[in-house]
């Protein structure tokens, strides 16, 4: 095409002279809510047949809602930092989740979350839950988000291997993707990881809860927050104090697929819910890395060593461990037997 | 009056409150270097405001808060396994060994609220305060 473009450069050139107002207006105004208007841009200058205006038209998705055009519909969880809603949109019948931070946040932590909303707005991706728009309602502040209606995995119990691999290879394709635009998550763990009715699974509460775990009073920080930690993150001993975020990262969703298989927290049921946050840390940092049951087949039990790593830079990367077999791989078949009970 | 200001913490204040949270993590100490269960019937003593008044005067003395680089979890790991908060060697020998003495990691090796109302941080601290109302 470039090829039958270089004749007549100059002919088009006038004919483009009488085109650039009409066409750039147009794609400009759609490309307000479009996450790259350069890209849509140049997409559109390219081709001159106004065919070009249907995938910018369907691209170009409707704008979020107004706060005011929400209806609560009923409350659907609470976690660290906020209360969530499933909301529907009084127009369209559209359901979404709102997030509903606590408390009033002093003016420097609302312009740092501002800041990562805006960021956050930018990511798309099918493994990593959609940030639509954040609201400010007399200090409160509100997130619109992506509304999962199987809600999150916390406390799932994933005994096959097939259905297993798929979630981890849903989680760990949103893990490349947010660390391939240098977002690193710093709270992987089963409550993040929500899943729909078509059985897709996404990454949920990146950014902001990083940025409530910095501002939070730690008495009232659950000892969940430290159970998914990896040990170089707790132990600054370890690796010399440098810490790698996506080497974290790969620790916590690992021991998150872990319990899915395993129906229980890894380093044992009790450290992972009582409050004794100091057996948890020395279970973490002293002891091995947990292993599955014997049962698993090798393919799994191999990414789960490669993830549970305990020095970081063993640890693969994201992008990696998508070349696993356990997740790349054709799927295992279900075990004849159901696996001993320990 | 003035005594009673510097010594007037609990666990109630904020401040306090994360710093208990943060003392503790002793227990840690205990389970780390014992390797023991956790005593679960130990309590909070009189001691754990010992160590809140350490940090709470070595916060002040530094405008930042104790393990400044650590994020809070690596915090607590370093309280349990019994290392202190690094102690500025600008600060006077006298509030270092102030500091120093409250933030010892066994409960029992803190000096109680009366015996460090005989140290001469607190104690110089108090006569100048008398001189100058006197003078």
């Amino acid at each position: 095409m470039r090829a039958g473009d270089m004749p007549g450069r100059g002919a088009r050139r006038r004919p483009d002279l009488t085109l650039p107002m009409p066409q750039r207006d147009a794609p400009t105004s759609l490309a307000v809510p479009l996450p790259l208007p350069p890209a849509a841009t140049t997409t559109t200058s390219a081709p001159p047949a106004g065919g070009a205006m249907h995938p910018l038209a369907s691209a170009g998705a409707a704008p979020p809602p107004p706060l005011e055009e929400l209806e609560r519909v009923r409350r659907v969880g609470s976690g660290a930092g906020g209360t969530v809603w499933m909301v529907r949109h009084r127009g369209t019948g559209k359901e979404y989740a709102l997030k509903v931070l606590y408390g009033n946040h002093d003016d420097a932590v609302r312009r740092q979350i501002a800041r990562e909303i805006a960021i956050l707005r930018t990511a798309e991706h099918p493994a990593v839950v959609r940030c639509h728009d954040m609201y400010e309602r007399g200090g409160e502040l509100q997130i619109l988000l992506e509304y999962m209606d199987g809600g999150s995995l916390d406390g799932r119990r994933i005994a096959d291997e097939r259905f297993l691999a798929d979630v981890a290879r849903q989680v760990l394709s949103g893990i490349a993707y947010l660390h391939r635009r240098h977002i690193v998550h710093r709270d992987i763990k089963p409550s993040n990881l929500l899943i729909d009715s078509a059985r897709r699974v996404k990454i949920a509460d990146f950014g902001v809860g990083r940025i409530l775990n910095q501002t939070m009073d730690p008495c009232n920080s659950s000892v969940g927050t430290i159970a998914y930690m990896s040990p170089e993150r707790i132990n600054t001993d370890l690796n010399d104090g440098a810490y790698d975020g996506y080497a974290g990262d790969i620790w916590s969703f690992g021991l998150s697929i872990l319990e899915f298989y395993m129906g229980k927290f890894p380093f044992g049921e009790n450290l992972g819910k009582q409050g004794d946050w100091a057996a948890l840390m020395c279970a973490i940092c002293y002891s091995d890395p947990p292993e599955p049951p014997a049962a698993v087949s090798p393919e799994f039990r191999s990414f789960v060593g490669y993830c549970l790593q305990k020095n970081p830079a063993k640890r693969p990367s994201a992008a990696q461990l998508m070349q696993h077999p356990f997740v790349a791989g054709p799927q295992p078949q279900p075990l004849a037997a159901p696996p001993p009970s320990s | 009056m003035h005594n009673s200001v510097f010594f007037s913490f609990s666990r109630d204040v904020k401040c306090g409150n994360i710093l208990v949270h943060r003392n503790g993590s002793v227990k840690l100490a205990d389970f780390g270097l014992a390797k023991q269960v956790v005593n679960p019937k130990r309590t909070y003593g009189t001691a754990a405001d010992i160590w809140s008044l350490g940090c709470t005067v070595l916060e002040m003395l530094t405008r930042q808060l104790p393990y400044p680089n650590l994020e809070w979890a690596q915090a607590l790991f370093k309280i349990g396994r019994g290392e202190p908060p690094a102690i500025p060697k600008y600060l006077s020998k006298e509030a270092r060994d102030f500091i120093s003495q409250c933030l010892r990691p066994y409960p029992d090796d803190r000096p109680s609220a009366s015996k460090l109302l005989d140290h001469p941080f607190v104690n110089r601290s108090v006569r100048s305060i008398m001189s100058v109302m006197t003078s």
